[in-house]
């Protein structure tokens, strides 16, 4: 039972963050190549302020998630000279960046070594150590988050959004400030993947840089691809069955000596599958450009 | 309210759609056999450090055909069940928490490398269950549950060794540390001062430097002022080049100590001369050692794998064998398991004679080498 609501969790942690990407990628039309470095800053953060200062994980997860903003507008702010590959190369190479930093700023954040023993989340005094309590937690923030895109991309402000994705000198001729939309859109993208970050910190309670990666950038990519871009139930979709399905292959119960190569064949195989019978994602209204 | 209703549905059938899943697969994976007896076994078998998994399942591997092969565990069958963890915690967790919740294994050897190991931990301690590391060695995992064990030495454990062998066989009485500046220089050094002073020799100064430095003659000059008898020297590959060449250059002729990291072809052409009569610690799995044990272990190996075993392969092989050990003393929970490797004193491994500390760290001799003629020897040889 606890395996089945651990993959929740990673579940919940994988659609939050595919939903704030899904709103730069698929809403915005902004191809990005580094949404693991805002994760990766919130879950160093308030991993960081919990073990050194003994700050609460509730606090640590907010300054994490402002923090993530922060680096939103850093990485959002070449969005506005950059198109298309360039935009995606650039945030490529800021996701290299703030990676490198986790992995060689050792004096601060133990570089490869990692943090261990990050303290978990606690409610008026009650650890989340036991994981359907975690779950709730998780749950509660995937509810709010849903809430929060879909408010914003049923308003006029989303309607910005879609009108940069489809014609973007159009929307501006209708005299739309495109530039502020387009990093203001950073800005929340990175503020919900750093508390996606710093959930998924509190949780394992381990973290090092190798889980931040560029790989992981764009592991949330394919899940935002896969479940359709622009779509907000696609994100849900497409995060869940790629976090479960790779679990699922643990059982399709091959002889050992090929089970671990053959589970990521398949993976694999589906993933290309997919991208060839509906290149739109499963509930998808655009094509990736 | 038409939002959080849409919500509230989205959310069901992801939620639907997983427990579908999961539980459909949880119950054809939950075939029951008695006549076995399953360990569960979470390794990198494919990643960037497949290479080392895939050597740790072969030494398992061997090991489980020997153990079947003479009766199995009181006649009865043991299977090990392999995950791959791809050395990504989360997916360590997955396994982990896949093991015990479909097959109810009561031990799994697993967190092969620290990331892994400082993950996985604290839910074997809770869920009462054995992790047994081959090869995990961060100093942070020392102590980290009763539950978790490990084969390879903590970090910290060769600067307690050096510093024995330093004060009584080299009969040292004045050494300087000079040390890089993380976890395990740290450590290290402070290992090494308490087991020296304690056999009776005084650290006159203690140096250091950090990780990725390139001048190192500020603390050489200090350490020279100090008039040492020997230099320990603890850092990583790159730093022990410029050091040593900068300690040649100044002219410095101090007896060095060092720790595994000196163990490398790379010291000997580039440094050459300036690496003569170090002495370093180093593990004690040697293919060519002339121990029965080394020898069937090594001829068996060979003949399954057609390659020569390493380091990794023994650690793994000796990681299985002392949980048969175990089972075979008719531990069956997770909590025997870990009474029975406790108590585990000086079992005949092909690493070595293997004990474990209180804290769940392996006790195990090292080897001492050293420098001669431009060739790594065993310091013992030649004496």
């Amino acid at each position: 039972m606890e395996y089945l609501l651990h993959i929740l969790v990673i579940s919940g942690i994988y659609i939050i963050l595919t939903l704030s990407l899904n709103l730069i990628v698929g809403y915005t039309g902004l191809p990005t190549l580094g949404h693991a470095a805002f994760s990766c800053i919130g879950a160093y953060v308030s991993s960081l302020l919990a073990l050194n200062f003994g700050v609460s994980p509730w606090i640590g997860l907010i300054i994490g998630a402002c923090a993530g903003a922060l680096l939103g507008v850093v990485i959002g702010y070449p969005s506005l000279r950059l198109k298309g590959d360039y935009l995606a190369l650039t945030t490529f190479g800021l996701g290299v960046i703030v990676y490198s930093i986790a992995k060689n700023w050792v004096s601060v954040t133990r570089g490869p070594m990692g943090l261990p023993g990050i303290p978990q989340f606690s409610v008026f005094g009650v650890q989340l150590s036991e994981i359907w309590l975690y779950l709730i937690l998780v749950g509660v923030f995937v509810w709010v988050t849903i809430f929060v895109m879909r408010r914003i991309v049923n308003s006029p402000f989303g309607r910005i959004l879609r009108s940069i994705r489809e014609d973007e000198i159009a929307s501006e001729a209708m005299g739309k400030d495109t530039a502020k939309h387009k990093l203001l859109v950073f800005i929340i993208g990175a503020f919900f993947a750093a508390i996606a970050g710093s959930l998924y910190a509190h949780y394992i309670t381990f973290i090092d840089p190798s889980s931040f990666t560029v790989m992981e950038s764009i592991t949330i990519l394919l899940m935002v691809i896969f479940g359709g871009m622009g779509s907000i139930t696609g994100s849900i979709v497409g995060a869940t069955i790629l976090v479960v399905f790779p679990e699922l292959l643990r059982f399709l119960g091959m002889p050992s000596s090929i089970a671990a190569q053959t589970r990521q064949m398949i993976y694999g195989l589906l993933l290309i599958v997919l991208m060839i019978k509906r290149p739109q994602g499963i509930m998808g209204r655009y094509r990736f450009k | 309210m038409k939002h959080l209703t849409t919500n509230i549905k989205q959310l069901t059938t992801a939620l639907l759609i997983a427990v579908f899943f999961v539980t459909g697969a949880t119950l054809i994976g939950c075939k029951k056999q008695s006549e076995e007896i399953k360990i569960g076994v979470i390794l990198p078998l494919t990643g960037d450090i497949a290479v080392y998994g895939q050597k740790m399942k072969n030494g398992i591997d061997l090991a489980v055909e020997e153990i079947n092969k003479s009766g199995g565990i009181k006649t009865k069958k043991l299977v090990v069940l392999y995950e791959d963890d791809q050395g990504d915690p989360k997916s360590s967790v997955a396994a982990f928490r896949k093991l015990i919740t479909t097959e109810k294994v009561p031990a799994i050897i697993g967190g092969a490398i620290s990331a892994c190991a400082l993950s996985v931990a604290p839910i074997a301690d809770k869920e009462k269950v054995v992790l047994f590391s081959p090869a995990a060695t961060s100093p942070k995992l020392t102590g980290i549950s009763e539950y978790f064990f490990r084969n390879w030495p903590s970090d910290v454990y060769e600067g307690l060794v050096m510093g024995r062998f330093a004060a009584d066989t080299l009969e040292l009485s004045k050494v300087a540390i000079l040390y890089v500046n993380n976890d395990w220089g740290v450590g290290l050094s402070k290992e090494f001062e308490k087991s020296f002073t304690r056999g009776g020799g005084s650290i006159v100064v203690k140096e250091s430097f950090d990780q990725g430095a390139s001048d190192f003659r500020t603390q050489l000059t200090k350490i020279l002022k100090a008039k040492p008898q020997a230099i320990y020297i603890i850092g990583y590959l790159k730093e022990l080049l410029i050091l040593l060449r900068q300690k040649e250059e100044m002219g410095i002729k101090i007896q060095l100590l060092s720790t595994y990291g000196f163990y490398d072809p790379q010291i000997l052409q580039e440094i050459g001369k300036a690496a003569e009569d170090a002495i370093f610690t180093a593990p004690i799995f040697d293919p060519g050692s002339p121990t029965k044990i080394v020898e069937t272990y090594v001829k068996e190996y060979e003949a399954k794998y057609g390659v020569k075993p390493d380091i990794w392969s023994a650690q793994a092989y000796d990681v299985m064998n002392v949980v048969a050990l175990a089972l075979k003393k008719g531990a069956k929970t997770g909590s025997e398991i870990q009474a029975e490797i406790a108590k585990v004193k000086n079992f005949e491994g092909v690493s070595g004679l293997t004990s474990f500390d209180e804290k769940g760290d392996v006790v195990k001799p090292l080897r001492f080498m050293t420098v001669r003629n431009g060739v790594f020897v065993d310091y013992s040889s030649g004496k």
